[in-house]
């Protein structure tokens, strides 16, 4: 490729709304990251941010939102390359790629909103989150963006005074106030501000489906995608008295332990974020056990009505062409627990019985209908609990007469131990186009793959119709069936993955609780 | 792109002398990350780690020395210039890396140990983008290895008054390094490492650390050729005499309340502690961290003692043009008219401007002027004279080096302190600001350069225009790599000098 980085004092430089911004460009693209498109003060509505002159840098990625807990290494980086980062309060800033500034404007838009529950990571956290690959080959304009989670995002402090109102869906709120600053100023960076598709993996589509029931998001994306965002029985979405009162004892319980109490509920406002991230890890283990749901989510009030599992799907909710996905492991790499290839049939079956008890010839049936191609022994490495979850969102949608509805699942199986199927996440680097960078991608079946679905999703972001060149089309989901695009060794149709198998797993498996330790953990 | 990618359960495997452990292959390159090479209880020794059964992990990096509140390398805010990456902190850090083509234990490739910078206070070996060294290993056929160690009031705090148990405290991050090159001595055959061509190459705080271990007995049979890059100060603030440390430590203990608690505080109650005294304590010249001379390490060879070792050891010695640029936080537009640029080159030189035009420009003809107002003094007359040193007492080569490259930042930027790492390791492609033209040659000349002098002692190599003489004093051959790029003989002694004489003397400020 050719070498022609260039970042000059004018060049790259966009004028937005609220200033000019100075990114750089290399090979074709440009890249502006670290723009502020809100600012907050804690516990409060986001706010546009205060306009400036002169011309701002913007070619660092800005801090990351607090979190409750230090880091941990993660302890294998070939298939996740985690990019750590300092953090701040000032976080609310949002990174843009984009083949052209100042000229044309037509372009799809794709607005990345990250995982990690409500409670932690960022838009830089992973290598597999840049985004140039996409923007480039696809000619799409891709934006990432930082919010607030856990406590500064969805505290629900509403009963220490009308000042707090809006605690309980703060990180909602700063989204929709990046896709304001979208909606006005992305045109300037080639994109097209009415073909807007918002894309969650994880906790970032819980958020996506936040955004479809928020009526001030209506107006601010046209089509959405969720990857592996759409738990069975999400304890995030239960009914809005239980989810109003299980943060407002949250909230209780920290403001208790901080010494706090109405009448100085103020001081929450100013002392360390550290002092009341420690003071929630204290409270936490209790209330759990009081069964106090204390996981961070978004909290119905004026802005967001609720669930749809409570409220039903939003008129947009509906309207809304989706894709919506998951992988067929969904949880087997954070388990950790990886299964020898050469084992003989019989340790195979003992396995599969002690894994699923009585009911384990019935599932092997189900699952060799389901999913003929994959081996026996991957069923000990299947997920159901996002499948369900998926599958349940999406039949809503269809017998609600929803727009388009489209169905994936990543069941490819990556060369390393033997085999290991597609594991929560692995799809991201196909999205990003960002494989390269990422060392267990770095064979011949994954690139094929990546590149497909990459092509359906760039597509998709286009029309609204997800096609790509030499594959399957992609039929829609229909009505109380399972139509769902399949990516294996290459991409095909599938109407087979059983619900009823995805149910009893569901119920007999053991559940895996991924460590969001809430342990003392000072530094 | 090769496709290759595998981890599986007995593959790649290796045997080390403690047990087995799996790392992966991907793009050519074997990639054992996070061994643990010792452990170590606070203030003390490193000892060697428990042998273990079965097959350990090795493939992500571990956690890395803690450093003091705030106490960076000030590297976080620029951006594209470094992509800094952030690890997790932790006091068992004594973690290292090793990267290589074969793991066939009769290959004996060249090794090269990569030691950090940050002066002795922070950093680690993931903490840049541009650390990644794969391509180096693979184009250069060298097997890598990177080591992290213990930092600051961890590694070099000097409690010798404090117990027997403590007489070397305020060298140990120089130890546990020394447990690290005797881990690679008795394992990187198995990794396909020759244990008896060893190379070191540091940057910055990490080139002082190679100083330093040439001037510590027990690390001389563990390495035999160094490479410093922009890593010679010998400005007094790096010079620890026991007074020194041992004043430092004092002061510690006793704002901490007493020994005992040193021995049990959280870490971030000890660095605390050293923020609340270290005003005063930079008030009389203390504060500083590195290596305390106390007969262990015998000291700074350029103030006392020499060793046979610093004399026999073949050396690459250089530094860039405009080290300090970042550290001053002002960035002028390269592009600017000439009038406005000498304005930027009279603000700093004053009444000398004209004398240092005139040298600068013999030094470096038909360069950007905001080049001489970029200008490094923090290393590069530190390095001459220590290249004169290595001259009147070695017996083996120094090749002395100096990258001069501008890059196409704000117009122009020439090479500021780190910007040599994506070159040095090949990583051009994590880096995007030198994705530019000339970049990728100067990338092969100075990267073969250093793999060919760890592999034979002579950097000199078919990637280089021209011979690449040693320095000696009178001829002082220095390696200039530009677009290009040539071997030059006593070409800015005479401006330094000048410098020195007439001009002030920039000190890094670090994040203080």
């Amino acid at each position: 490729m050719e070498k022609n980085f260039c970042c000059d004092f004018d060049f790259p430089v966009v004028e937005t709304t609220f200033g000019k911004v100075r990114g750089y460009f290399l090979n074709d693209l440009f890249y502006f990251r670290g723009i502020e498109y809100a600012t907050a003060r804690r516990f409060m509505l986001p706010e546009p941010p205060e306009a400036w002159d002169g011309v701002k840098p913007a070619y660092t990625y800005g801090p990351n939102p607090p979190v409750t807990n230090r880091p941990k290494i993660n302890a294998f980086d070939p298939a996740f390359q985690f990019r750590y980062w300092p953090e701040s309060e000032k976080c609310l800033t949002l990174n843009v790629w984009t083949p052209e500034i100042n000229g044309s404007a037509g372009r799809p838009v794709m607005v990345w909103i990250h995982g990690g529950s409500l409670a932690f990571g960022s838009a830089t956290e992973l290598i597999g989150y840049e985004a140039d690959g996409m923007s480039r080959d696809e000619d799409i304009v891709m934006v990432s963006v930082n919010h607030r989670l856990n406590l500064l995002g969805y505290m629900n402090l509403t009963d220490y005074g009308e000042r707090y109102a809006d605690s309980g869906t703060l990180g909602m709120m700063d989204l929709i106030e990046s896709l304001r600053w979208i909606k006005s100023n992305i045109s300037r960076f080639g994109g097209d501000p009415n073909n807007v598709t918002i894309v969650g993996h994880s906790g970032g589509g819980a958020k996506v489906r936040t955004l479809l029931q928020m009526p001030d998001a209506e107006n601010l994306c046209s089509k959405a995608i969720i990857h592996s965002g759409l738990r069975f029985n999400d304890n995030r979405f239960r009914p809005a008295e239980r989810m109003r009162h299980d943060s407002a004892a949250t909230a209780d319980a920290i403001v208790k332990e901080l010494g706090l109490s109405k009448a100085s509920i103020a001081q929450i406002e100013t002392i360390p974020y550290g002092r009341i991230a420690r003071a929630f890890r204290r409270v936490d283990p209790a209330l759990r056990r009081a069964g106090v749901n204390s996981m961070w989510s978004p909290i119905p009030d004026a802005h967001f009505p609720g669930d749809y599992t409570n409220v039903g799907l939003s008129e947009k909710a509906k309207n809304t062409p989706m894709i919506v996905g998951s992988t067929f492991g969904e949880m087997n790499l954070d388990k950790g627990v990886f299964y020898d290839r050469s084992m003989s049939d019989a340790e195979i079956d003992r396995l599969i019985e002690e894994s699923f008890g009585e009911r384990h010839a019935e599932l092997e049936a189900l699952f060799a209908k389901s999913f003929p191609y994959k081996d026996r022994l991957d069923l000990l490495y299947m997920d159901s609990t996002y499948r369900i979850g998926s599958t349940d969102f999406m039949n809503s949608r269809v017998n609600n007469g929803s727009a388009a509805s489209y169905m994936f699942m990543l069941t490819y199986s990556f060369k390393m131990f033997g085999g290991f199927p597609a594991w929560h996440g692995s799809d991201l680097p196909f999205l990003f186009k960002s494989y390269d960078r990422i060392p267990i991608y770095n064979e011949p079946g994954a690139q094929h793959i990546g590149e497909k679905f990459n092509a359906y999703l760039a597509s998709f972001a286009r029309s609204g119709k997800p096609e790509a060149p030499d594959a399957p089309e992609w039929n829609e989901f229909a009505a109380e069936g399972s139509d769902t695009m399949i990516f294996d060794d290459k991409p095909f149709m599938s109407t087979d993955i059983s619900y009823e198998m995805m149910r009893i797993h569901d119920r007999i498996s053991p559940k895996f609780v991924p460590n969001f330790s809430s342990e003392e953990d000072e530094p | 792109m090769n496709a290759d990618f595998f981890c599986n359960a007995d593959s790649p495997v290796v045997q080390t002398d403690k047990g087995l452990i799996r790392g992966y292959f991907a793009k050519d390159v074997y990639r054992f990350k996070g061994i643990k090479y010792a452990d170590a209880a606070r203030y003390r020794s490193p000892r060697e780690v428990e042998p273990w059964d079965g097959i350990r992990d090795a493939l992500a990096y571990g956690k890395v020395a803690p450093t003091i509140e705030g106490r960076g390398t000030a590297y976080e805010k620029l951006g594209i210039m470094v992509e800094y990456r952030w690890m997790p902190e932790d006091e068992d850090c004594q973690y290292l890396n090793v990267w290589t083509k074969t793991i066939d234990c009769r290959a004996k490739k060249p090794v090269m140990i990569w030691l950090h910078g940050g002066g002795f206070f922070c950093g680690n070996t993931a903490e840049f983008e541009s650390y990644e060294p794969e391509n180096l290993c693979k184009d250069g056929d060298v097997v890598i290895v990177s080591i992290n160690h213990r930092l600051n009031i961890l590694g070099f705090l000097d409690l010798s008054e404090y117990g027997e148990e403590f007489s070397n405290s305020g060298n140990l991050g120089m130890e546990d390094i020394v447990a690290g090159l005797k881990w690679v001595k008795n394992n990187i055959a198995a990794f396909g490492g020759d244990p008896d061509n060893v190379t070191l190459f540091g940057h910055s705080g990490g080139g002082m650390k190679i100083t330093a271990l040439m001037q510590i007995p027990e690390a001389a049979p563990l390495f035999h050729k160094g490479i410093i890059q922009s890593g010679v100060n010998s400005n007094d603030r790096f010079r620890i005499t026991p007074d020194k440390s041992r004043a430092v430590a004092r002061a510690v203990v006793d704002e901490l309340g007493g020994i005992d608690r040193l021995m049990t505080a959280r870490f971030r109650d000890i660095s605390d502690a050293f923020l609340n005294v270290e005003p005063e304590l930079c008030k009389k010249g203390l504060g500083e961290w590195g290596p305390v001379e106390n007969g262990w390490y015998v000291g700074d060879p350029m103030h006392g003692q020499i060793t046979d070792k610093f004399k026999t050891t073949p050396l690459i010695v250089g530094s860039l043009i405009a080290e300090t640029l970042m550290w001053e936080g002002v960035y002028y537009d390269g592009g600017a008219s000439e009038e406005e640029k000498l304005g930027y080159v009279r603000e700093r030189y004053g009444p000398h401007t004209d004398a240092m035009i005139d040298l600068f420009k013999k030094a470096y003809p038909g360069k950007n002027m905001i080049d001489l107002r970029y200008l490094d003094t923090e290393f590069r007359h530190n390095i001459l004279n220590y290249l004169d040193k290595r001259s009147a007492v070695g017996s083996a080569p120094t090749y002395s080096y100096m990258l001069a490259f501008d890059f196409n930042l704000n117009g122009c930027t020439p090479a500021f302190h780190s910007a040599e790492h994506a070159l040095v390791f090949r990583s051009m492609d994590r880096m995007d600001f030198v994705q530019v033209d000339g970049a990728e040659k100067i990338s092969d000349e100075m990267s073969m350069s250093w793999v060919s002098f760890a592999r034979t002692g002579d950097p000199n190599n078919c990637a280089l225009p021209e011979k690449w003489l040693p320095y000696k004093t009178g001829d002082e051959h220095t390696f200039v790599f530009d677009r290009v790029s040539e071997c030059r003989g006593r070409y800015d002694t005479d401006m330094y000098r000048y410098m020195q004489c007439n001009c002030p003397i920039h000190v890094l400020p670090f994040d203080k």
